[in-house]
């Protein structure tokens, strides 16, 4: 085979993998749109149903309007861009930036109940649809940051409780090993 | 497209021809609702996804900052106060080491033979 013909399969391979990629990533914004919205009506009627059994996590009864109210907020701008701009790089990272958020929103709404932190987890796993490490990256750093800010400021959020030690509270250690989830998905995905 | 049927705000936008007779005149099409499609769709996205992102963001910080220094006012709690009058003795010992070494069981002993 020519040198020629080598360069042409080249290019038409790097083209049928950069339109693979491309559908990949828009078809993943469609989920993550629906999956927001799935997750704003769960986060409501979580509100609701925290605010009916454990009343004393809810005194000033605000909780179901902050879940349709800053629920609403979080997944507004990233549906929005799954329809406007599907398949775009920034897409992707406002939609891991607010998946992270509305992680930090039901973790508050629960009053820091440990199960909830693992929305944490399943929110990267699905990320990983992207097949993009920086995505994953994205979203570690806003979750590490969270954590970080409110384990100092507000643990009462975060872990339900009133102080907490601070190697809890300390960045390092409470990015519940979200940081090494990147290397090794840049590892795996590569 | 069937012959003598109305264009679409897709279709209009599409060139700039199809805008200006928008601009210039069809009826039904040439509100408010048309005109704010054509702009969306003409401008860079960058001019959209920018200064809408930024507001989004800016409007994110504010609301959980504001959200949640409502919930820890709300769920500080009270302050127990110290009593006017007491009517037992409070009962505390504070113990002060000099030194590390040996303190613990001088103190020990001292308290066995008090």
């Amino acid at each position: 085979m020519s040198e020629i013909d080598q360069e042409e399969i080249g290019r038409l391979s790097a083209n049928a993998f950069a339109e693979h990629e491309q559908r990949i990533a828009r078809r993943t914004d469609r989920l993550f749109a629906w999956l927001m919205m799935a997750q704003w009506v769960a986060c409501v009627v979580l509100a609701g149903w925290m605010s009916h059994h454990a009343p004393e996590l809810d005194p000033l009864g605000l909780n179901v309007s902050t879940a349709i109210l800053l629920g609403a907020l979080i997944t507004g701008f990233p549906v929005f861009l799954a329809w406007y701009t599907p398949g775009a790089t920034t897409t992707r990272h406002v939609i891991a930036f607010a998946q992270m958020v509305m992680s930090g929103l039901l973790i508050h709404l629960s009053g820091g109940r440990v199960e909830t932190h693992f929305h944490v987890f399943g929110s990267l796993a699905l990320m990983a649809f992207y097949r993009d490490w920086r995505v994953l990256l994205t979203a570690s750093v806003v979750v590490s940051l969270d954590h970080a800010l409110r384990g100092f400021l507000w643990p009462m959020s975060l872990y339900g409780a009133e102080s907490v030690s601070p190697w809890r509270a300390r960045p390092g250690s409470v990015s519940k090993s979200a940081f090494w989830s990147s290397p090794f998905a840049k590892a795996a995905l590569k | 497209m069937a012959p003598g049927a109305a264009p679409s705000f897709e279709m209009l936008c599409q060139d700039s021809s199809g805008l200006r007779e928008l601009e210039s005149g069809a009826p039904k099409l040439a509100n408010s609702k048309a005109r704010l499609y054509c702009a969306i769709n003409h401008m860079p996205k960058w001019k959209v996804v920018l200064p809408t992102g930024l507001l989004w963001l800016a409007a994110l910080l504010w609301a959980f900052y504001f959200l949640f220094e409502l919930s820890a006012v709300s769920m500080r709690p009270v302050p127990i106060l110290p009593a006017a009058k007491n009517s037992q003795q409070a009962k505390s010992t504070v113990f002060t080491m000099a030194a590390p070494l040996g303190c613990a069981r001088s103190w020990e002993a001292e308290h066995v033979g008090n």
